[in-house]
């Protein structure tokens, strides 16, 4: 049953990325898309959230298979993280590449924190 | 947005999701464990993917093909991929390692990434001026 919840999860996960990212994307900021960088924080947020205020709780596999591996896995994506700084040092925009490759872990961190914090700190 | 789009890109993410999951079994049976090592490389392997089909795909017109680079490129390399659990390790690695091994392996990650995707997108080329 776990595949079943991981494959509705990545499906809704990716479709959610796709048409966050593509609608963030309109807002280009001298040609910095912040769609991705925008999703994946989302993302690192939300997970925050499930697991802090134990709406996926470790045993519970199904949760764990619909929410964390399935839906945040799919929604969040490092291969287009890749991609999108390797375009931007392309184009020689490095200062861009470095605040998208350092800012997107580093706010992501802050945001997924930011939770844990509101909770008193813990996970 | 079309929606044969949107549903390539999720059936994509959905195939990408559930092999995330059973490569990180496999991983963590022969890498004793370690989330760290096994997620490295899932990371790694997708964005050598997405440049391979990223070339794959570039320059075709046709609907078809366009189509295959949000299900391939978009919805599976993505959903393969993730991000959050990236971030999760690094908050881990924070806590109880320290910020210097966190932040080692925030830029081995990052390089091998790039160094990966540019590697994909040259094998790409090739075997497309093979074909």
């Amino acid at each position: 049953m776990f595949i079943v919840y991981i494959l509705i999860g990545s499906f809704f996960g990716g479709l959610s990325r796709f048409l966050l990212s593509t609608w963030l994307n309109r807002f280009q900021f001298d040609g910095f898309s912040i769609g991705t960088l925008v999703v994946n924080c989302l993302g690192s947020i939300l997970l925050g959230v499930v697991l802090s205020y134990g709406i996926v709780i470790e045993g519970h596999f199904n949760r764990e298979a619909l929410i964390e591996i399935g839906f945040l896995g799919g929604m969040t994506t490092f291969s287009t993280y890749a991609l999108e700084s390797y375009d931007l040092i392309q184009k020689n925009k490095f200062a861009y590449a470095v605040v998208y490759l350092l800012g997107s872990p580093i706010f992501g961190m802050i945001g997924f924190w930011g939770v844990l914090f509101l909770n008193g700190g813990a996970l | 947005m079309k929606l044969p789009v949107s549903l390539s890109v999720g059936f994509g993410s959905a195939l990408g999701g559930l092999s995330r999951f059973y490569a990180d079994t496999f991983l963590l049976s022969i890498a004793s464990d370690n989330v760290y090592t096994s997620l490295f490389l899932i990371n790694v392997f997708g964005s050598f993917l997405i440049g391979f089909f990223l070339i794959r795909s570039q320059g075709a017109s046709d609907e078809g093909a366009k189509l295959n680079w949000y299900f391939w490129g978009v919805g599976f390399c993505g959903g393969f991929t993730t991000f959050a659990s990236f971030v999760l390790l690094l908050v881990n690695g924070l806590m109880n390692a320290s910020a210097m091994e966190a932040g080692i392996y925030a830029t081995f990650s990052v390089l091998g990434g790039l160094l990966a995707l540019v590697t994909g997108l040259i094998i790409g080329q090739k075997l497309l001026l093979k074909s």
